[in-house]
């Protein structure tokens, strides 16, 4: 299992699933918009596309105002209320919607950053320790052995 | 001596890496930052900095 996919399944409790190579995600508006890869919402009429960046990167993109009403990306949503009053002054997006989103996919993107790093440490011989910090972000403390 | 790494990642995606006698800064890539930080030599640690570590939005992920 690759690491966005064991992301995915962590972050939406196994409600979704990561799709290498579907070149197609669903949105509002009822018609497939192009991707390189998706996030499968089961049971839900829309998903998450994986979209190539010009540099190489990939970026999520998604119908966001739907997402909320759809996302299984809300297994932390006790902290989205909280955060968008802390942060919505800095959102690009327009509603609180959107903004609940953007903090939804926030959290996969968090989760796989985490275990990318983990699995990283792991290879290089560290150790890991998750820490809580304020406003909804993760510490990742690596140590060397003793 | 032993280093200490702290990876940081907000609410967003957003991550940021700090350690000791290391400049840090937001990373989209965690496997670069590590060999960055390390790595043996000044050198290799300057090369990778430029190549892989530089501010961005937290939008990004790299598969």
């Amino acid at each position: 299992m690759g690491l966005l996919e064991a992301a995915v399944k962590t972050v939406s409790g196994g409600r979704a699933k990561f799709v290498k190579n579907q070149k197609t995600f669903r949105t509002y508006t009822g018609q497939d918009t192009a991707c390189d890869h998706a996030i499968i919402i089961e049971g839900q009429p829309y998903d998450i596309g994986i979209k190539r960046n010009a540099d190489g990167t990939f970026g999520l993109i998604a119908d966001f105002t739907m997402m909320f009403n759809t996302s299984p990306f809300k297994a932390r949503d006790q902290q989205l209320t909280s955060l968008y009053s802390l942060y919505s002054s800095e959102s690009s997006f327009n509603t609180y919607e959107q903004n609940v989103s953007r903090f939804a996919t926030g959290a996969l993107l968090q989760e796989y950053a985490l275990m990318v790093a983990e699995e990283q440490a792991a290879i290089l011989g560290r150790m890991t320790n998750r820490v809580a910090g304020k406003n909804g972000s993760i510490a990742l403390e690596i140590m060397e052995r003793a | 001596m032993s280093k200490k790494v702290v990876f940081s990642v907000d609410a967003f995606g957003k991550a940021e890496i700090s350690a000791e006698g290391y400049e840090g800064g937001t990373c989209i890539d965690a496997t670069a930052a590590f060999e960055a930080i390390f790595s043996k030599t000044d050198r290799q640690r300057q090369a990778i900095n430029e190549d892989s570590l530089r501010r961005d939005d937290g939008e990004r992920v790299r598969l």
